[in-house]
């Protein structure tokens, strides 16, 4: 048994920085590995997390520090995920209509 | 250092993509996806500088990115025709209308397999049989589809035992078709223990292939599907015999249904179908339907665990591939071509939008229509939401159906929570009735979905093997993807 | 290797026009059948020889439209019909081959020549294109008569099968005029496959759809060369800007009009580096392309100026060629390779050789003498030299040649 089960840890981070539609998206992500329980007050976000073992699987259960990084790590990859994504907001739907318009339709 | 241009304004701009971490085993460990399901595989330094607008413009790997779509050139090329018609034809399918047809003719049969997705009616008595009445009226929804390819299937229970019933419908399909001149083929999945002369003549005379499942070696097969004479393995190796003899090698197909006694015997499996001759095989997980949950614990096993399996299985049969002999893995060859080519696999169970009713209809021996083989079986764990209509209401009725509207809203993956991020979105799909069987809700949350780590899993395996694997495994996928022998595959080609 | 005209000596041709020319024996079997399309006596100028010297006189009473005398006993004198004597070269114009004759000059052109696997129709020497291996260098001329000459040669040349090229400079400059010639041709000569060789760059305009549709040619191919899978690669081999993004639309229209399409690469330095991507690009964006030619470069034209951007030796790109053959071939498109001699080829391509270069350019060299392959190989181009040959030359020997699978005989 991993004597570091049942941990709890709390990262912040600023809503500048890592906005709350990012922050949601990791908790998403997360959620097989990582229970995250979000809030918000003002600018600043808490991410309340602790681990998570679903039965039936045989996923080990994250250390505190493996979480920690692995949380960082995916709000860094959401938060370039949001960068692409406003800078080609609508070329997905130019693309739609193009294809749709060259099938004919 | 070197030549790095650093272009932020008038250089280049991002077109739509997605990433995926794939491992620590590699330094090319970023899949980069394009919306034109184009892919790279390239160290994260890479994806920042690209993000960050940094990439040097004379470099191979800045064209690389601009001729696989990531990134174009305001007042450049404009690429949106080309990556147009890659969209098409990779959603081409959409526009077909339902090519796959399944005419559940009755539910006799007599085995007792416990992982059934059927409820099981006496072998006598015609009780649970397609009526002729909604056979005709089903035909009719056929050729109501616009799809010039048709895929007729009929399924069961025991679909030999109702023959008369694959008769009329055959018939009568052949006879409209003499003025709608579609391409037609015909596949009875069957356990092949119930052949007879006369079927074989009506098989050869309409070109009817067969489709059958072979677990294993006879104590895997045996063990999971019990027949009263204990013989279920050696009815249905001669059951191949006889069709093969009759109709040629390649009239009749096989595939295994997993058990968690089947996952300890990933080599025999091959090895028996490498025995059986067979040049396909489909190493199917069991789904969450049917009997197979309610008699959970002796079956079961977790979608991880069927992935180790797979893996080892993938491994064996390419080992044996590359001994001479083909045997393909039908999952593996329908991601290759998802992942190498610009062509939808064709695959109903794989695709987005999802292929349930619009790609695939079913119609059940008691005239109700549902849109996939899996939402009929719902019906028998006594969830009857996923019905369409009946078989004597036009297609596009059916097609109007709330189900379907409802289907839609939670069937197109790229807006799915979870996938629309995800950079495998342009070789996975969507399974909102699979999602609904399993979690109770038809979107379903991908952190917890077998579905989404089954695709995931075997994806980013297959990615993992394109970058790694040596010329020999290339040669052999190249083999799948091209279904050519290894003979005229004297080299894998460029790998990208 | 044998040339396309030759001087004669011209009597009484008052103006410009094509002639047929007949032997008596054909003439008497076939008439203006030997043509294809409509033709009157006066298209056929009859050949006479040696052997006719005893007929000649009553022979040059028929009411043909002129008379070639090809014999050397022949008397050219005393006839006010048309007559072509005394050839430079005897070898150059023969029965069955259509020629053009003019008052303006001694030289004879042959615009078809029968039994050839390169019979071509010439539609302009402009171009909107100057691509630095150019061999046909363009010219800045009205050169519209080309279209008249076309439409007149289609009804003279020999019914059958054969491929007929048309190319120029850039054939679909002159659209009116082309799609009459393939209207022409379609009637006319239904039976011969034509192949068009264009950059494709004005099918931009969505019109020509609905006009090739109409034209509807079942026996069309057009071969589009892409170079490179960006455009500023693209565009610095073919000298223009925007050629890309404009050949790239024209293709789409090509597929959109129903038409079969072959791609087609020069092999140079510039197109060889990267080439497997070049192969990449056509799978995923022009996967209905019938057939991909990869070529050995021509030093000619403008190729010669453009030595030290163009040359690289063929040994050195074998390994982009075969990465980017087996991919296509893989993905079921057809490839072709062309234009190079078969001993600096990598063994495990041969099955994707043609015997090509059209048979009046090849010839062999002095290493080439003692080689078993010169019955399946290429040869080298007329204009051939030392600096464009590849260090690899070397005669193959039949053990060489064993193992080879079916290095087919078939023209580009």
């Amino acid at each position: 048994m991993d004597s570091t089960m049942g941990w709890k840890q709390t990262i912040t981070v600023d809503d500048d920085a890592y906005p709350l539609r990012v922050v949601q998206r990791v908790a998403y992500a997360l959620a097989g590995n990582l229970s995250i329980l979000v809030r918000q007050d003002g600018k600043r976000i808490d991410l309340e997390i602790s681990p998570v073992l679903i039965a039936g699987t045989d996923a080990s259960i994250p250390s505190l520090s493996e979480a920690h990084k692995l949380v960082l790590r995916s709000l860094n990859d959401f938060t370039l995920r949001d960068q692409i994504q406003r800078e080609t907001s609508g070329l997905r739907e130019l693309l739609a209509a193009a294809a749709l318009r060259g099938a004919g339709i | 250092m070197g030549s790095l241009l650093i272009v932020k304004d008038a250089g280049y701009r991002l077109l739509p993509f997605r990433f995926l971490r794939l491992d620590d085993v590699n330094d090319k460990n970023i899949l980069l996806t394009a919306e034109t399901g184009e892919y790279l595989l390239v160290p994260e330094t890479l994806l920042n500088q690209l993000v960050r607008k940094e990439l040097d413009v004379s470099s191979p790997i800045y064209k690389d990115l601009l001729a696989r779509h990531f990134i174009y050139e305001p007042g450049g090329h404009n690429p949106i025709p080309e990556m147009a018609a890659q969209y098409r034809s990779r959603k081409g399918f959409l526009l077909d209308g339902p090519a796959l047809h399944i005419f559940v003719v009755t539910l006799r049969c007599n085995h007792t397999c416990q992982y059934c997705q059927v409820s099981r009616a006496p072998q006598g008595g015609a009780g649970h049989d397609m009526s002729a009445e909604d056979a005709r009226h089903a035909a009719n929804r056929v050729f109501e589809s616009p799809s010039q390819v048709l895929t007729i299937e009929f399924q069961g229970g025991e679909p030999l035992l109702a023959f008369d019933c694959i008769r009329q419908i055959v018939e009568t399909i052949e006879a409209k078709n003499e003025l709608e001149q579609r391409s037609i083929q015909y596949v009875i999945t069957s356990t092949l223990h119930h052949l007879s002369d006369t079927i074989l003549d009506f098989a050869e005379q309409h070109n009817i292939q067969f489709s059958t499942s072979l677990d294993g070696p006879a104590f895997l097969h045996n063990a999971n599907r019990p027949t009263p004479n204990k013989n279920a393995y050696e009815r249905t190796v001669e059951g191949i015999h006889r069709v093969r003899a009759r109709l040629g090698h390649d009239a009749v197909s096989a595939l295994t249904t997993l058990t968690s006694r089947s996952l300890e015997h990933p080599e025999a499996i091959i090895d028996e179908y490498v025995a059986q001759g067979f040049n396909s095989i489909s190493l199917r997980p069991l789904s969450p339907y049917g009997f197979a949950k309610s008699s959970a614990r002796r079956l079961d096993y977790s979608m991880s665990e069927f992935i180790v399996f797979y893996k080892k299985a993938l491994a064996y049969l390419i080992s044996v591939n590359s001994g001479g002999t083909f045997l393909s893995e039908s999952y593996a060859s329908l991601l290759l071509t998802n992942i190498l080519t610009p062509f939808s696999s064709g695959y109903v169970d794989l695709r987005s939008p999802l292929g349930a009713g619009l790609g695939t209809l079913v119609y059940n021996y008691d005239g109700d229509v549902y849109p996939s083989d899996e939402s009929r079986m719902l019906l028998e764990m006594g969830e009857s939401g996923l019905k369409l209509g009946s078989v004597r209401q036009p297609l596009a009725e059916l097609l109007r159906s709330p189900v379907i509207e409802l289907l839609l809203t939670c069937g197109i993956a790229e807006a799915l929570p979870g996938c629309s991020d995800c950079a495998l979105v342009p070789y996975c799909g969507a399974d909102p009735i699979e999602h609904f069987a399993r979690q109770g809700d038809p979107v379903g949350h991908r952190a917890f979905s077998s579905f989404c780590e089954k695709n995931m899993g075997l994806l980013t395996h297959m990615f993992a093997m394109l970058r790694d694997g040596d010329e020999s495994i290339q040669k052999v996928l190249m083999s799948w993807l091209s279904r050519r022998s290894l003979n005229d595959l004297p080299s894998a080609g460029y790998r990208t | 290797m044998l040339r396309l005209d030759t001087q004669f000596t011209i009597k009484n041709a008052p103006q410009r026009r094509l002639f047929k020319i007949i032997t008596p024996q054909e003439l008497i079997e076939k008439g203006v059948a030997t043509c294809a399309g409509n033709a009157g006596f006066e298209d056929l100028m009859l050949w006479l020889d040696d052997i006719h010297v005893t007929n000649q006189h009553s022979l040059m009473t028929l009411p043909v439209g002129g008379f070639l005398l090809a014999g050397k006993s022949l008397n050219a004198n005393h006839f006010t019909a048309t007559t072509l004597s005394t050839p430079k070269d005897p070898q150059v114009v023969k029965p069955g081959d259509v020629i053009s004759v003019g008052p303006d000059s001694s030289m004879v052109r042959v615009l078809y020549r029968r039994g050839s696997n390169s019979n071509l129709l010439f539609m302009t020497d402009r171009c909107n294109s100057l691509c630095l291996m150019c061999s046909q260098p363009p010219k800045d001329i009205d050169d519209r008569w080309h279209i008249d000459e076309n439409l007149k040669l289609i009804d003279l040349i020999d019914p059958g099968i054969e491929q007929l090229g048309i190319s120029g400079g850039e054939p679909t400059l002159y659209k009116d005029g082309l799609l009459a010639i393939l209207a022409h041709a379609k009637s006319v000569l239904p039976e011969k496959s034509l192949h068009i060789l264009s950059n494709g760059r004005l099918l931009r305009d969505p019109s020509w759809i609905e006009a090739l549709k109409h034209v509807g040619h079942k026996k069309l191919t057009w071969g589009i060369p892409l170079y490179a899978d960006n455009a500023a690669d693209h565009d610095h081999v073919v000298q223009a800007p925007g050629a890309f993004s404009e050949t790239m639309a024209g293709l789409y229209n090509l597929h959109r009009a129903e038409q079969h399409i072959e791609i087609r690469v020069v092999l140079s330095k510039l197109t060889t580096i990267r080439l497997p991507e070049l192969a990449h690009f056509i799978f995923r964006n022009l996967p209905f392309a019938k057939h991909i030619a990869l070529m050995g470069i021509e030093n000619t034209g403008l190729a010669k100026k453009n030595y030290k951007e163009l040359w690289i030796d063929p040994a050195d790109y074998q390994e982009q060629l075969s990465l980017a053959a087996w991919f296509l071939d893989i993905r079921g498109l057809t490839v072709s390779i062309y234009n190079l001699p078969l001993c600096v080829l990598d063994p495990g391509l041969r099955s994707f050789y043609r015997q090509s270069i059209s048979d009046w350019k090849n010839l062999f060299i002095e290493a080439c003498h003692t080689c078993a392959a010169t019955e399946f190989c290429a040869g080298f181009f007329k204009s051939h030299s030392e600096r464009w040959q590849s260090r690899n030359i070397h005669p193959l020997s039949r053990e060489d040649l064993i193992h080879t699978q079916g290095a087919r005989y078939e023209i580009a």
